[in-house]
Order: C-alpha cells, then sequence, then structure tokens
C-alpha cells in the first residue's frame, strides 16, 4: 500500500510535470501571427531566428519543470505542504519568455510597421445563445441537485459531531457540530462555483474576436475554438462537484475512509484533459485540422495582414483597451482567455475573484 | 452557422468603414446568418474587436436603424428587427432595385448573372 504521503506528491508532481509541458508548448500553440505575444507581419513568420527562439523557450520551460520536481522531490521532508513547485514552474517561464518578447518586438521594429495597403480587420461575433452547448451543463447540475438531496434525506443519520478536516494520512483532525449549515456548507460552496463558471462560460460564449490570416478557414476554427473551449468549462465545473461531492460523502459517513487520491483524481483528470484540448485545438483554433474544401473564407481574410495591435498588450501578456466593450479577450500567449484590464467590469470581476478565498475563510471561521 | 456575424473591414476600401459594417450586417439578415431577435454586440465590443473609433461603429448602427434593419432597445442593446418592410419602404426599395436592374441591363449584364446573385437571399435558394 502506497502512503498518503507518496500519493500527495505523485498527484503534485504530476500537476506539475503536465502544466510545465504544456506552458513549454505555447510558442507552438499560438495565433500564427504571434509570436511571443508580438503581432508579427507575415513576412516574418518563417523567419529562422524564431524557430529557433521557440525551441529554446521550450527545452528551458522543459529543464525548469524537470528541476522543480527533482528539487521538490529532494526537499520533500523539509518543505510541507509543496504546493509551490507548479506556480514556480510558470514564474520561470514568464522570465525565460519576457526577453525573448522584447527580442522579437525589437526585430519587428526594424521591419518597419504593419500597416499597410494589406490591413484589414475581420472579427467573429456570437450572435446569441441559441446554440449554447447546454447540455454540458447538465452533469454538474446533477450533481449538485444529488449532493443537496443526499444531503437532506441523509441529515438523521450524521453524527452530532462530525469531520470536516482531513489530515494528508486520512485521519481526521477536526470535528464540526451538526447544523444544516454545517452539513450543507460543500454543496453550498459546490453550487456557488459552479454558478461562477457557468456566467464565465456564456460571456466567453457571446465574447467577439478578431481572426487570424495565412490559415485556411480562420472563421471555422474560431468557432470550434470557442464552442470546446466553453464545453471545456462546463465539463471542467462537473469535475470541480464530483470533488465536492466525494468530500461531502465522506464527511458525512456515506464513503470513506478518506482517500488522497479519489479526492485529487478530478484534478488530475481536469489537468490531463485540458492539455490534450490545448493540444489538439491551439489558441483560437490554430492547430484544428481544417478539412479541404471546407475552408469557404473570405478572400479578403485570406489576403489581409492583421491590424497592428501590440500597443494595447502589455508585455504581450495583459491587454489593456478602455476602448473595448468586452471583459474577456484570447489569450496572446498561451490558450484560452483573459480579462481586458482596462474595462471597469473586468476589474470588479478580478477583485471578486481575489475575494473568494477570503469570503471562503470567513465562512468557514463563522463554521467553527 | 446562423447566429454568428463576420464583419471584415479594408480600411483601404473607397467605401468608408461605416458604410462596409453596414452592408455587411444587412447581409447577415438576408442570409440568414442573423435573425430577427439576435442581439448585435455593443458599440465598445465592435469598435474594440476591430480598432475603430466607437463614433464609426455608431455611425452604422445609427443607419441601420433609421433603416428599419435593427430596433434599439433599452438604450443600449440593438436588437435585429423583425424581416418585413411597410408599404413605403417597399416602394421605395423596388424602385431603387428597378434603377438598379435597368442599369445592368443597360451595361449588357445578364439575367442569369442577377439571378445567381439574388437567390441566395430568398427561400428556396441555397440560403444557409
Amino acid at each position: 500500500m502506497i502512503s498518503a504521503f507518496a500519493q500527495f506528491y505523485f498527484v503534485e508532481f504530476l500537476i506539475t510535470a503536465i502544466t510545465g509541458l504544456a506552458v513549454s508548448l505555447i510558442p507552438y500553440m499560438t495565433e500564427r501571427s504571434i509570436v511571443f505575444g508580438v503581432r508579427i507581419p507575415s513576412g516574418m513568420i518563417y523567419n529562422s531566428k524564431l524557430t529557433a527562439m521557440k525551441r529554446i523557450y521550450t527545452l528551458s520551460v522543459i529543464a525548469v519543470t524537470v528541476s522543480a520536481i527533482i528539487v521538490s522531490y529532494a526537499l520533500r521532508y523539509t518543505v510541507y505542504p509543496v504546493i509551490v513547485s507548479t506556480p514556480i514552474v510558470i514564474a520561470v517561464a514568464f522570465l525565460i519568455y519576457l526577453p525573448m518578447h522584447l527580442r522579437v518586438a525589437a526585430m519587428k521594429k526594424d521591419m518597419g510597421p504593419i500597416e499597410g495597403d494589406r490591413t484589414v480587420s475581420a472579427m467573429v461575433a456570437s450572435g446569441g445563445l441559441k446554440s449554447f452547448p447546454w447540455l454540458y451543463s447538465l452533469p454538474g447540475l446533477v450533481l449538485i441537485i444529488a449532493m443537496f438531496a443526499v444531503g437532506i434525506v441523509y441529515y438523521p443519520r450524521i453524527p452530532v459531531m462530525f469531520p470536516t478536516h482531513y489530515g494528508i494520512s486520512g485521519i481526521p483532525n477536526q470535528y464540526s457540530e451538526k447544523s444544516i449549515f454545517a452539513v450543507l456548507f460543500m454543496p453550498t460552496i459546490s453550487a456557488i462555483i459552479t454558478a461562477f463558471l457557468f456566467v464565465l462560460a456564456v460571456a466567453i460564449w457571446r465574447t467577439s474576436f478578431r481572426l487570424d490570416y495565412g490559415v485556411d478557414d480562420p472563421v471555422s476554427r474560431a468557432r470550434i475554438f470557442r464552442s470546446r473551449t466553453v464545453k471545456f468549462m462546463l465539463l471542467v465545473s462537473a469535475f470541480v462537484d464530483s470533488t465536492f461531492l466525494i468530500s461531502a460523502f465522506t464527511e458525512w459517513g456515506i464513503i470513506g475512509p478518506f482517500n488522497l487520491m479519489v479526492i485529487t483524481l478530478p484534478a488530475v483528470l481536469i489537468v490531463v484533459a485540458a492539455l490534450l484540448l490545448f493540444a489538439s485545438t491551439g489558441q483560437m483554433g490554430s492547430r484544428i485540422r481544417i478539412k479541404e474544401g471546407n475552408g469557404a473564407a473570405d478572400q479578403r481574410i485570406l489576403a489581409g495582414e492583421v491590424k497592428d495591435d501590440d500597443k494595447y498588450w502589455k508585455a504581450g501578456v495583459l491587454y489593456v483597451n478602455r476602448n473595448d466593450g468586452r471583459i474577456f479577450v484570447p489569450k496572446r500567449f498561451g490558450v484560452g482567455f483573459t480579462m481586458n484590464f482596462g474595462h471597469p467590469a473586468a476589474l470588479a470581476l478580478l477583485g471578486a475573484i481575489l475575494s473568494l478565498p477570503v469570503i471562503l475563510l470567513i465562512l468557514i471561521i463563522l463554521k467553527l | 452557422m446562423s447566429g454568428d456575424l463576420i464583419i471584415t473591414l479594408d480600411p483601404n476600401s473607397e467605401t468608408p468603414l461605416y458604410r462596409q459594417i453596414y452592408s455587411q450586417i444587412v447581409e447577415a439578415i438576408a442570409s440568414g446568418r442573423l435573425l430577427p431577435g439576435d442581439r448585435l454586440p455593443s458599440l465598445r465590443v465592435l469598435a474594440g474587436v476591430l480598432d475603430i473609433n466607437y463614433h464609426t461603429v455608431n455611425e452604422a448602427y445609427e443607419m441601420l436603424r433609421q433603416d428599419g434593419f435593427i430596433t434599439l432597445m433599452n438604450r443600449k442593446r440593438y436588437i435585429v428587427s423583425p424581416r418585413k418592410a411597410d408599404d413605403e419602404k417597399k416602394k421605395h426599395i423596388l424602385e431603387e432595385l428597378q434603377e438598379s436592374v435597368i442599369k445592368a441591363a443597360a451595361l449588357g449584364i445578364s439575367y442569369d448573372e442577377i439571378d445567381s446573385m439574388t437567390r441566395k437571399f430568398f427561400n428556396g435558394g441555397d440560403a444557409h
């Protein structure tokens, strides 16, 4: 039998390894006209210096990931709990990215401005929620309803003092006095997180974005990308709910004993699914294989250059545009969406996300 | 696929930007990509994505509204209007159309060319 401690490290290393791999592959996942966060003219796409820089970045980040895992394994008995290796890999990857971003920006400057007689802007905007993948929100909803239903039905059988926190070895180290609030705490938090992710998914479904050029059928790519991203978000919330369901059922004594492997399995599955989605889709669908003859692309899109929008992207990663009504925009260096930090609602949302752990903490303190 | 609006702007075209936006939205409505009741992106969203002036988008939307293609709800939501024209508007459009068709005929453009161009916007054609 593997010890709980070993299981914990296994999960931790697995998440670090997968995250590190995903971050290392970013240069190959972005839109073709964006390299290290810089919008490049089509004349630069096949530049050999850029190809070499991408390779250096990828190999460096893989090396950092491997080192982080080795170091945190070596420190396993001294530093506890070690949940910092993933953030460290991400931070170091950014430090590798930054000089490359500046280098590409300088190379582009030498080539002169993109603005020319081939500059075109194109966008896709969602018309509405009629085609929203509602079905994908069903698993999460079923899990939440199941949690509340079981919690209420099982309530009389829950002991007056029941375990609400477990040590790494799986032995309860904290108990709560039975009350409706304490018993239904897990389902409530789960419902709040699900509702939050659902609102985000709807917002992303409705967002508009710019198209890339020089690729077949950027319109279909953008649509498939948006659709997969939204479906993934909805399934992530179902995975989160299943973690809460397992935790709640363990607390209530329906299943048990507490098993770290089972509880962290959804997290591992999410990260693996994210990597697969990431590699098969790419940012804005750049990696999707489009069938021949399917590309009913607008000739104007194929012939054009993308209008230069570098001035809105700080360090190539932070989007700040006060004149843009969007809250969510596709990432430049990465796969998925980021926020427009020039939009008041985005700043409010950021505040809400950051205050969520604080609210949770207050709730936990109130509960005790 | 219905529901998605695609707008492509060419800043070097002789057609002004607001006019390019106007005609592409009208075309999206005609081809069924935008349906009555669909909501258009807000002025600020369109201006942001296309990286153009807010007032340019406003000009296009205002023209679409005056021509009856879209309706302004609650001062900020632009909704695609039902597809129907009153008698006066119908008369006006048909007159315009007649003038264009006469010019086309005079310039030797064949009936088949006009037919294949117009067919996709009407039911029973190859509308998507």
